[in-house]
């Protein structure tokens, strides 16, 4: 197992994320999955690119930690069909909590558009209707499953159904993830579920 | 005995914790708490008041509750991220008297009380996302605002209470002298963050209507309360003009709530009074002055009708101005609106505002009248930049106007007395 040495981080979040708990090499791996997807989602939703997500980097003063990885990141994105082979850099803990805090930082300021998103979806599931009626989820649904197909590297076998299940569970987490707690809250989340997952 | 109370006020939640705090409590141990109740009631304005539930209870529940709603919140984000079929409910929940959360399908979630004191007749209450959400925010807010608090540095160090003596009364002395000593912190209500809004000053930014009989009472529409329960309004107040004529309706006969909930209705009674009165109106010469009487006795007076041309027609009689073609002011505030407003899908109640207009027509303060209104007042389209949206006002007309946005995409419109 090895002990990653702690960054310092200009950020009290990051290092509250630091002292959280140690990482291990074969959790990494996982939690760039786990990243994916919520970032995946929150894109869709806000429909924003990978440009947003560099310049909130920047903003947050992380371009230094992550700006490699966004900027291949961007690549793929509007390059689909761009496939990076060989040697793809191992995300390592201080990126991941470099990606967390951009996540958090940008769901935090789409809040009130994940508050209607999540909201709309509540009526349409109580009163049984389509999610497809509004606007707003049906786009966002259509760009999740998009940018999934052409991003989640070696997806697993889902169907439609769970797939669209998914993107709606993940706008519910989005919501949380806004909120003043949302990065400790995503922390933990990314990694109690590899603890579960990995024997 | 001091105490402060802290309140978070999230859209569809409110938590209230009273801390009273012991006279020597500054200088006890810090492992000594203070005494604590927390109220929270989930007064979601969407949802009707009989389903507004308060749960109360001590410090002990506060904390059990918290722990169980960030344990299931955490479980919950956690499962996105995991195959189906891990239970997010464990079998030690329910035991002991716990309270405890399970899922309800996607979007929903089942809260059991468990042994916390609540005011519902059953043993459980569903919840939204958004009111979970809202309720981690309020917990998390006042977890936030204790740790704080909590590493302020002490005035005065810490001494262990011991009894009995010249130092005992030495010490109760100086307790009493630095309890009588202006607070430092009183009971306040605690701001939080953006989306959990103290409620103090909220009230404070509604402005009381400039009624000229302080013995009126306001005309809030009262969304906490059932129907059945609200008292009718008090006559409006007397004015120098002659009465009004016979067949227009009592005032006290259309309480202002059963009008704003029956919006969209069709009530041939009421129709039928309107169309005596547009009748009577056109054949009344227009200079004569107990249509002004009209606007300023019945201010708040209007009845529905399924047509549009019937919703413009009873404000038009209420508030038709002398000598002049232009349609009145809450003719056209009504037609603005009309092409304006369109409700969000989710709003089940009608939005009531307070427009005070300046002479060149235009908005000089909006004040929403309840929660909806506040929640959706960036979704009505009111024009707030101080841009003209209807004629210059002349006169004699009121500039204070009450605008109702029903959910059903109908417009009221009543004029309020200076």
């Amino acid at each position: 197992m090895a002990i990653h040495p702690e960054t310092e981080y200009n950020h009290p979040q990051g290092q509250e994320l630091a002292n959280l708990r140690v990482v291990q090499d074969k959790e990494l791996e996982e939690i760039k999955c786990h990243l994916d997807l919520v970032l995946l989602a929150l894109e869709a939703i806000a429909n924003i690119n990978s440009e947003v997500i560099i310049q909130a980097a920047q903003d947050l003063h992380l371009d230094a930690v992550i700006g490699d990885r966004l900027t291949l990141w961007g690549l793929t994105s509007s390059h689909p069909k761009l496939k990076i082979t060989g040697e793809e850099k191992k995300l390592d803990v201080e990126e991941a909590r470099s990606l967390v805090l951009i996540i958090c930082h940008l769901a935090n300021q789409h809040q009130e558009l994940l508050r209607r998103g999540v909201s709309l979806l509540e009526q349409v599931t109580e009163q049984n209707e389509s999610p497809y009626q509004t606007a707003l989820l049906s786009n966002y649904l259509d760009r999740f499953i998009n940018s999934y197909q052409k991003r989640i590297a070696h997806p697993q076998k889902i169907s439609a159904e769970s797939l669209s299940d998914l993107a709606w569970k993940l706008l519910s987490d989005l919501l949380f993830y806004s909120g003043q707690n949302g990065h400790r809250l995503l922390w933990i989340a990314i990694f109690d579920a590899t603890q579960i997952n990995c024997p | 005995m001091s105490s402060i109370i802290h309140r978070f006020t999230p859209p569809t939640c409110t938590l209230e914790i009273t801390e009273k705090k012991l006279p020597l409590s500054g200088w006890l141990s810090s492992d000594i708490l203070p005494n604590c109740q927390f109220k929270l009631k989930f007064d979601d304005p969407r949802q009707t008041t009989f389903k507004q539930i308060t749960i109360q209870g001590d410090r002990q529940d506060l904390l059990q509750l918290q722990t169980v709603i960030n344990c299931y919140v955490q479980m919950q984000l956690q499962s996105s991220f995991q195959a189906k079929g891990i239970k997010t409910t464990s079998k030690r929940d329910g035991i002991n008297g716990k309270p405890y959360l399970t899922p309800q399908g996607l979007m929903h979630h089942e809260l059991f009380f468990g042994r916390l004191t609540h005011d519902s007749q059953l043993h459980s209450l569903k919840l939204s996302t958004i009111q979970l959400f809202d309720l981690a925010t309020a917990l998390a807010a006042y977890q936030t605002e204790t740790i704080v608090s909590g590493s302020k540095p002490q005035a005065l160090p810490k001494i262990i209470a011991f009894g009995g003596g010249i130092a005992a009364v030495t010490l109760t002395a100086i307790a009493i002298i630095t309890v009588l000593k202006p607070q430092m912190q009183p009971e306040r209500a605690t701001n939080t963050q953006p989306q959990s809004s103290i409620k103090i000053p909220e009230l404070n930014e509604i402005t009381p209507p400039s009624l000229p009989d302080p013995h009126q009472k306001t005309a809030t529409p009262k969304l906490r309360e059932p129907i059945a329960s609200i008292t009718r309004l008090p006559p409006p107040p007397a004015v120098e003009t002659p009465k009004p004529k016979p067949n227009i309706p009592d005032p006290a006969d259309y309480p202002l709530s059963d009008v704003a909930r029956q919006s969209g209705l069709d009530n041939p009674v009421k129709n039928k009074n309107i169309n005596n009165r547009e009748t009577k109106s056109a054949s009344i010469n227009p200079q004569t002055a107990p249509k002004t009487d009209v606007v300023e006795q019945i201010p708040t007076v209007t009845t529905s009708s399924p047509a549009k041309t019937n919703l413009v027609k009873p404000a038009q009689d209420l508030a038709v101005k002398s000598s002049s073609n232009q349609p009145s002011q809450a003719e056209q505030i009504t037609a603005y609106f009309e092409n304006k407003w369109q409700p969000p899908v989710e709003l089940k109640q009608s939005l009531e505002y307070r427009l005070v207009l300046d002479r060149n027509g235009s908005i000089i303060r909006i004040v929403p009248l309840g929660k909806a209104a506040q929640l959706y007042l960036n979704q009505t389209n009111i024009p707030v930049n101080g841009e003209a949206f209807i004629s210059p006002l002349t006169k004699s007309q009121p500039d204070i106007i009450r605008l109702l946005l029903n959910p059903d995409g109908k417009v009221q419109v009543f004029t309020e007395s200076k």
